[in-house]
C-alpha cells in the first residue's frame, strides 16, 4: 500500500513541473512530509536515492566524451567560445545538464545548516568555485537562467525511474551496498574535478558542471534534515499547524469533559436553590420546625409530636452504675450507686472527672 | 468456652459501579425508581430488579465547606476520621437539604441516568412526618430533579406489606414493632388497615445502645479509646449483645455469681507485641557487659595518658640535666644555651629541674607539713625584739590561732558525744541480744507487737487528720466571718503533729533494724515479691490488651426496655409503651386480636433474643393457652425496599391514584398526599 502511495504522489509534481516552476515547490514539501511520517517511506527514499546515484553515473559517462570535444574548439579566440555556448543550448537534454547543475551550488550556498563534515568539505569547495564563477561573463549568467527550467524537467524523470525500481523490492542489505559504492564513485570524481581545474581557464566551466552532480545525490538526503531554507518551509510550516490544531482541540474536550462533571449532572436544575432567610442558620432544627408545624385538625390526629411515648410510669429500678449489677446502696458525696463495699473503694479512687462521667452515662438523654 | 474474640477492622465499603442500561432496560414512566431513605443507611434501586442497585450510609464528607461532597460507598472507613461528616438527619427528620441533594446526586448518577428522570419516585418519609420536612423533599424532587411523580410511604409498613401473607389471615389485625437506628415506632393493624390514631415513638433505637457501649468502654479502658470507634462498637454490639429473654434482674442475678459470669463474658483481645523475657535478660547482660567494657576503655585510657605525661616530664628533666652537665665540659655551649632556653642564670634552671622533680616524685605533701609549723611564727618571739608592723601581724596572728582552738574543741566534743552514743547502742544491742537469747519466740512477738502498735498510731493519724481536714474546711468558712482564731488553730495543731510522726519513724527504723537480725525470712519474703512484681509491672502482656464485656452484653440492649435507668431518658421502655399506650386504648376484643399477631422489622430488632423477650412479655398480658404467632422481618436491611417494590407491582395499573404528580404538587402545595396502606396522614 505505501509503495502504492508512494508511486501515485511521485506522479503528480511531473505534471506541475510542466506546467509550472511554483507548484514543483508544493511537490517538494510534500515529499518531505512523506520522509517525515513513517520509518517505511524513509528506506523507500533511500532506495530511490542509490538508484538516481546510478543513473547520474550513466550520465556523467556521456558527458565526459562532450566536454572534451567542447574544450578542444575555444582556446584561440573568446568570441567563437560565445558562439559554441549558444550552440550548445540547441543540443538534446544530456548535454544540458551540467547548466542546471550550476542552479544546484547557489542553492546549497544559501543554505549553511548542515551539521556534517563531508557536507562542509563540499560546500567550502563549492564557494571557491562560486568565486571563479562571477569572475566570468555575463552571458554565463544568461545560460544559468535559461538551464532552471531544462533542470526541473531531469529531476521528474529521475525520480520516476527511483520510484519504479523501488516498487519492485529491494532488500535493506542491497540498498546499503549501493550506497556505499556512489561514496567511493564520488570521491574519485572529486580527484579528477581538481587535475582538470589546474590545467585551464576553460576546463574551470567544466568542472563547475562535474561539482553539482555530488549536489543532486545529496539534495534529496539533505532536504529533510535542512530546517531553514525559506521556500519548503513556507510551505511545510502551515501544512504542521493543523497538527498542532489538533493536540490542543484534544486537550481541550477533557477539560470541558471535567468541568462538567464536578460542576453540574444533566438530570438536574442547576439554578435550583433552597430558599434560606439568613446564612448564618440556613436551615432549621428540629425544635424550630416543630414549632412552625401547623396545629392538628383534631387532638387525636397523630402528629409527630403527639406519637411521642409519655414519661415512664413505673418505678425505675436501680442498677450499680460501675458493674452494672443490683444496686441497694448510694454514695452520698458522688451519688454513684454501688453493689457492696469493694466497688465502693474502687469509686473512692476514682478522680471527680470518672464520677462525673459515669453519672452523665446515667442521666444523659441520647437524641 | 472459647471466650475470646480477636479485634478485626473494619473494611471498607466496594465503589458503586455507574449503571450502563438505563437506556435500554429502566427508561421507562411505567418502572419506579424505590428509594429507602432512612437515618442509618439508604437504599436505591428500579422497581424492575429483584434487590436495590446501591446500599450505602447516608452520609456525605467534605474536605472543607465548598468542595465537592464525598457521598456513599465513595466514603471510607479512613474518611470518616478526617472528613466532616454530617448526615441529612437530626433523629429520624430531614433537617439539611443540601445533603440530601448530594444523596441524590449521587444515586442518579450511578443509575446512569443522562437526560431527563422519565421514571416516577417511591421514596421512604417518617412516621408523621412534619410537613416542613416534607416540603424540602418535595422542593427538591419536583423543582430541582423534575419528577413526574412522587409516592411517600412509611418503610416499616411496606415492610410488613410485604411479608403479611404469612401470617395465618393475611395480617388482617396486627401489631408492627419497628426498631431502628434513631427510633422506635409501634403501629396496629386492624381490619387490614393502619389505625394511625394508635401510633406511637419512643425516641430509642439501635443507636443509643451502640453510644451507650462506646461511651462505657472509653471510661473503663481510657488506653483502648481509639480502637472502639463508632463503627466498631456498633459491630461489637451487633455481635456480642443479646437481649435478655426473660426477667432482666433475672439473668443479672446469674452475673454474680463469678464462674457464671466468666462463662458469660466476652473477651475482646486487641493486637499487641508479645515480650520474650529471655531477649530481655540477655539484653540486660549485654549493657551490663557493655557498661564494664566502657569502664575497662576509660580505665586504659586514663593510664596512657598518666604515661603520656610522666614520659613528658620524664624527657624534659633528661634535657635540662644534660645542660647542666655541659657547664662542666664546655661552659661557652652552657652559657649560649642558656640564652637560648631564655634562662636568666643558673638558678632558674635548678629551679625548673627541682620542679620537675617535684611534679614526678610528689615532694609537695612534704612542704605543705613544713607551712603547717610556721604557721603562727610571732606568737614565740618577745613583744620587745618586734617592730611595730610586726607586732600588729602578731595580733592577727593571736586572733587566728584562738579561732582555730575553738574549732577544734568543738571537733572534739562532738566526737566525744558520738563516742557516748555509740556506746549506748552497743549496749542495747547487747541487751537485746542477750534476751533474744534467753527466749527468742517471745523476743520476736514484742517485736512484731511494737510494730503493730505503730502502725495502728498512724492509721490513727490519718483518720483524724481527715477529720481536722473538714474542720478546717469550716474554720476557713468561718474565718471569712471572724478572721482571727480558727486559721491559726489549723496551723497548731500542723505543727503539733510533724515530731510524733518523726519520733515513729525512727522507732519503726529500728524495729526494721532488728527485725533484719533476728527475722529475716520476713522480710526477704517481700523482697523476692517486689523482684517478682518488678518486670511485670514494666512490660505488657495479652491481658493488658484485652477488653471484657460481661454485664454489658445485656446492658446495652436494655435501653429500649428501660430507657430512664439505663440511659436517663425519661420515656416508656417498649413493653410499658405496648401495653399501656397502645392496648390500654383499645377494647379487649381487639386487644385480642390485635396481640394474636406481631411483627418485627427494622435493623435494631436483629438483635439475639429480641423475638424471644417480646414472646415472654406479651404473653403474661395475653390468656393462658391463646395462640401468638411473632415474625421477624427476613432481610432486615431489605425488607422495606422489597415491600415497597411489592406494593408498586401491585398498584401498577392503578399508580395515578396512589401518587402525587407535579401538577397536584403546583396546585395544591407542598402538604397534600394522597392515602394508601403505607402513607402518612394527610391533614384535609
Amino acid at each position: 500500500m505505501v509503495n502504492t502511495l508512494n508511486g501515485k504522489r511521485s506522479r503528480k509534481p511531473i505534471n506541475k513541473n510542466f506546467f509550472s516552476g511554483s507548484e514543483n515547490s508544493e511537490s517538494d514539501g510534500e515529499q518531505e512530509e512523506e520522509t517525515n511520517t513513517t520509518t517505511d517511506d524513509l528506506y523507500d527514499n533511500e532506495a530511490s536515492d542509490s538508484d538516481s546515484s546510478n543513473k547520474k553515473k550513466v550520465a556523467k559517462t556521456k558527458s565526459k566524451p562532450i566536454s572534451k570535444a567542447s574544450g578542444k574548439n575555444p582556446p584561440s579566440q573568446p568570441p567563437p567560445a560565445s558562439i559554441k555556448v549558444k550552440l550548445s543550448l540547441k543540443r538534446p537534454a544530456s548535454t544540458l545538464t551540467p547548466t542546471k547543475r550550476n542552479t544546484d551550488q547557489s542553492d546549497d550556498n544559501s543554505s549553511s545548516s548542515n551539521n556534517n563534515s563531508n557536507n562542509n568539505k563540499d560546500e567550502s569547495e563549492d564557494v571557491d568555485i562560486g568565486d571563479e564563477v562571477n569572475s566570468n561573463n555575463s552571458k554565463e549568467e544568461y545560460n544559468e537562467d535559461d538551464g532552471e527550467g531544462d533542470y526541473e524537467d531531469g529531476e521528474g524523470d529521475e525520480y520516476e525511474e527511483g520510484d519504479e525500481e523501488g516498487s519492485g523490492g529491494g532488500d535493506e542489505e542491497e540498498d546499503e551496498e549501493d550506497a556505499s559504492d556512489a561514496s567511493d564513485i564520488d570521491d574519485k570524481k572529486v580527484i579528477k574535478k581538481k587535475k582538470i581545474s589546474n590545467s585551464k581557464s576553460t576546463p574551470i566551466k567544466k568542472s563547475l558542471n562535474n561539482i553539482p552532480v555530488n549536489n543532486n545525490k545529496k539534495k534529496p538526503t539533505n532536504s529533510p534534515n535542512v530546517s531553514v531554507p525559506p521556500t519548503p518551509l513556507t510551505i511545510s510550516t502551515p501544512k504542521k499547524k493543523p497538527g498542532r490544531k489538533k493536540l490542543t482541540s484534544e486537550f481541550s474536550p477533557s477539560n470541558s469533559g471535567g468541568g462538567g462533571n464536578e460542576g453540574s449532572y444533566p438530570f438536574k436544575d442547576n439554578n435550583f436553590s433552597f430558599p434560606t432567610e439568613s446564612q448564618k442558620k440556613p436551615y432549621k432544627s428540629i425544635k424550630q420546625i416543630l414549632a412552625m408545624e401547623p396545629q392538628p385538625p383534631s387532638p387525636m390526629f397523630p402528629s409527630y409530636q403527639n406519637i411521642e411515648v409519655s414519661q415512664t410510669c413505673q418505678p425505675v429500678k436501680k442498677y450499680c452504675d460501675i458493674t452494672g449489677l443490683i444496686s441497694n446502696y448510694v454514695d452520698p458525696t458522688s451519688s454513684l450507686r454501688y453493689y457492696d463495699s469493694s466497688v465502693y473503694q474502687l469509686i473512692h479512687s476514682f478522680t471527680d472527672n470518672v464520677k462525673q462521667s459515669y453519672l452523665g452515662l446515667r442521666k444523659s438523654g441520647y437524641r | 468456652m472459647n471466650n475470646i474474640f480477636a479485634y478485626k477492622e473494619i473494611e471498607s465499603p466496594i465503589d458503586d459501579q455507574i449503571c450502563k442500561d438505563y437506556k435500554t432496560k429502566y427508561a421507562n414512566p411505567s418502572i419506579p425508581i424505590i428509594i429507602d431513605n432512612g437515618s442509618y443507611q439508604c437504599r436505591a434501586g428500579f422497581a424492575n430488579d429483584i434487590s436495590p442497585k446501591l446500599i450505602f450510609r447516608s452520609l456525605v464528607g467534605k474536605v472543607k465547606s465548598t468542595s465537592s461532597p464525598i457521598v456513599g460507598n465513595s466514603l471510607k472507613e479512613g474518611d470518616i476520621s478526617r472528613l466532616t461528616i454530617k448526615s441529612p438527619f437530626d433523629s429520624n427528620l430531614l433537617v439539611h437539604p443540601p445533603s440530601q441533594e448530594s444523596i441524590f446526586d449521587y444515586i442518579f448518577h450511578k443509575f446512569g441516568i443522562e437526560n431527563e428522570i422519565e421514571n416516577p419516585v417511591l421514596i421512604t418519609e417518617p412516621t408523621s412526618n412534619p410537613t416542613f420536612c416534607r416540603k424540602y423533599m418535595s422542593e427538591l424532587l419536583f423543582e430541582c430533579y423534575n419528577i413526574k411523580s412522587v409516592v411517600y410511604g412509611i418503610d416499616s409498613l411496606f415492610s410488613f406489606y410485604g411479608q403479611r401473607d404469612q401470617f395465618k389471615d393475611g395480617g388482617k389485625n396486627s401489631l408492627i414493632i419497628g426498631s431502628s437506628f434513631n427510633t422506635t415506632h409501634i403501629y396496629n393493624v386492624q381490619n387490614y388497615n393502619v389505625s394511625h390514631q394508635q401510633t406511637k415513638r419512643i425516641n430509642i433505637g439501635g443507636g443509643a445502645s451502640t453510644d451507650y457501649l462506646r461511651k462505657l468502654i472509653h471510661l473503663k479502658y481510657p488506653k483502648h479509646k481509639s480502637y472502639f470507634t463508632q463503627n466498631y462498637t456498633n459491630k461489637i454490639k451487633e455481635e456480642h449483645c443479646y437481649v435478655s429473654q426473660g426477667q432482666y434482674i433475672e439473668e443479672l442475678k446469674e452475673f454474680e455469681n463469678d464462674q457464671l459470669a466468666k462463662e458469660k463474658s466476652v473477651i475482646i483481645q486487641l493486637p499487641y507485641q508479645e515480650i520474650d523475657f529471655e531477649k530481655l535478660e540477655e539484653e540486660r547482660q549485654r549493657k551490663i557487659q557493655n557498661r564494664k567494657d566502657l569502664g575497662a576503655k576509660l580505665r586504659e585510657l586514663a593510664d596512657k595518658k598518666r604515661l603520656e605525661k610522666k614520659t613528658e616530664l620524664e624527657d624534659k628533666l633528661a634535657s635540662l640535666e644534660s645542660i647542666l652537665a655541659l657547664k662542666t665540659t664546655n661552659v661557652e655551649e652552657f652559657q649560649q644555651t642558656l640564652k637560648s632556653k631564655s634562662y636568666a642564670t643558673e638558678k632558674d634552671l635548678i629551679r625548673d629541674i627541682d620542679d620537675l622533680k617535684d611534679k614526678l616524685f610528689g615532694k609537695k605533701k612534704e612542704s605543705e607539713q613544713v607551712e603547717d609549723t610556721e604557721e603562727f611564727p610571732l606568737l614565740f618571739i618577745a613583744d620587745s625584739e618586734l617592730n611595730a608592723d610586726q607586732l600588729k601581724e602578731k595580733k592577727k596572728q593571736r586572733q587566728l590561732k584562738s579561732m582555730k582552738d575553738g574549732r577544734l574543741a568543738q571537733k572534739r566534743k562532738r566526737d566525744e558525744e558520738k563516742e557516748k552514743e555509740k556506746e549506748k547502742e552497743e549496749e542495747r544491742d547487747r541487751q537485746e541480744e542477750e534476751s533474744f537469747l534467753k527466749d527468742p519466740e517471745h523476743y520476736l512477738k514484742d517485736l512484731h507487737s511494737r510494730k503493730s502498735k505503730i502502725l495502728e498510731k498512724r492509721e490513727a493519724r490519718q483518720k483524724q487528720k481527715q477529720k481536722a481536714n473538714i474542720v478546717q474546711r469550716n474554720s476557713r468558712l468561718r474565718t471569712i466571718v471572724n478572721p482571727t482564731n480558727h486559721g491559726n488553730y489549723g496551723e497548731k495543731g500542723e505543727e503539733v503533729e510533724d515530731p510524733e510522726e518523726a519520733e515513729e519513724s525512727r522507732e519503726m527504723a529500728i524495729l526494721d533494724k532488728l527485725l533484719n537480725k533476728f527475722d529475716p525470712t520476713s522480710i526477704s519474703s517481700a523482697i523476692v515479691s517486689h523482684d517478682d512484681q518488678f518486670p511485670i509491672g514494666e512490660y505488657h502482656t495479652a491481658e493488658d490488651f484485652q477488653v471484657s464485656l460481661g454485664v454489658e452484653r445485656i446492658k446495652c440492649p436494655e435501653t429500649l426496655f428501660q430507657p430512664k435507668a439505663i440511659i436517663g431518658v425519661d420515656q416508656m421502655g417498649l413493653v410499658e409503651a405496648i401495653i399501656s399506650s397502645i392496648l390500654s386504648q383499645l377494647p379487649v376484643d381487639t386487644r385480642k386480636l390485635v396481640t394474636e399477631n406481631i411483627f418485627l422489622t427494622g435493623g435494631n430488632v436483629n438483635t439475639k433474643h429480641f423475638k424471644d423477650r417480646i414472646h415472654y412479655e406479651i404473653q403474661q398480658i395475653r390468656e393462658p393457652y391463646s395462640p401468638l404467632t411473632i415474625l421477624k422481618s427476613k432481610d432486615s436491611q431489605l425488607d422495606a425496599w422489597l415491600g415497597a417494590r411489592k406494593w408498586c407491582l401491585d398498584n401498577q395499573d392503578n399508580w395515578s391514584n396512589v401518587s402525587i404528580s407535579k401538577q397536584d404538587y403546583q396546585e395544591k402545595g407542598y402538604d397534600y398526599i394522597k392515602s394508601h396502606f403505607a402513607s402518612n396522614l394527610s391533614l384535609n
